[in-house]
């Protein structure tokens, strides 16, 4: 069975992670390129740990099933994140129409 | 006249309020889950030291540990229920659930190697961050 490399699995995993996120990668690419790296190092051990015996295929299925719901976990992380950087572009450009209402008509718009 | 001003008014009614896609930050979640993430920490670091040592912790330490940690994980999944636009959350925190369900029964059988204990170590942890982040990123409560 071929050898895992763990940074170019990691780098697989980066490009994906990349279109998933789309515009809002620049916030968050340093935070999950640290994440990645660290769950393709666990899963190219994982394989080790199974090429030689040390675990059966039951406990690295369950070992993987654990590593899979971390990335999922972090999946999750990125689509918040960029709900969350959608509303609050939306809200600046909401705040900048008010304060323009606010100059010209003289009307203090509470929120 | 008042024909005149309704479509002014819709358009200030309309850009008084702020929309919300998300839900909002919630310190009491993220003080329960970095309680939680160091719990978790210590407790695989002393499963290690257990296991380096030719020893385990025993079963019913095991148990107490997953079963507080079950306990806490259910009550801010409910808490992550109840708001609105927050569904990321409530699938994050299942996802732990059932890493620590899988956690629990791999440690019940025993561990041999260091290694074994480090993978769980490191993915429960990265999981803590990937909520913590999130939780830390969403809008904070606006009191009127």
């Amino acid at each position: 069975m071929p050898d895992i490399d763990p940074k170019e699995l990691a780098q697989q995993m980066l490009r994906a992670a990349m279109d998933a996120a789309g515009d809002s990668w620049d916030e968050v690419s340093k935070e999950v390129e640290w994440e990645l790296s660290i769950l393709a190092g666990s899963l190219s051990l994982l394989y080790q740990l199974q090429l030689a015996g040390v675990v059966d295929d039951e406990q690295a299925k369950k070992q993987f099933a654990i590593q899979k719901n971390t990335a999922e976990a972090w999946k999750y992380t990125l689509q918040g994140k960029a709900l969350v950087g959608a509303e609050n572009a939306v809200n600046a450009a909401l705040a900048a129409v008010r304060q323009f209402i606010s100059d010209t008509f003289g009307w203090v718009i509470f929120f | 006249m008042f024909r005149k001003l309704t479509p002014l008014l819709a358009v200030v009614l309309l850009f008084a309020c702020a929309v919300t896609y998300y839900a909002p930050h919630d310190a009491e979640t993220e003080t329960k889950l970095m309680a939680l993430q160091s719990k978790a920490e210590f407790f695989y670091q002393t499963t290690a030291t257990e296991l380096e040592a030719e020893r385990s912790l025993s079963l019913e330490t095991q148990n107490r540990f997953y079963g507080e940690t079950q306990e806490i994980l259910g009550n801010l999944q409910n808490k992550a229920e109840s708001y609105l636009n927050n569904k990321d959350t409530v699938h994050e925190l299942a996802l732990l659930r059932e890493s620590f369900d899988i956690a629990q029964d791999l440690q019940a059988h025993g561990f041999r190697v260091l290694d074994e204990v480090l993978l769980i170590q490191k993915a429960m942890d990265s999981h803590f961050r990937a909520l913590l982040s999130l939780e830390r990123a969403k809008p904070q409560r606006r009191d009127r």
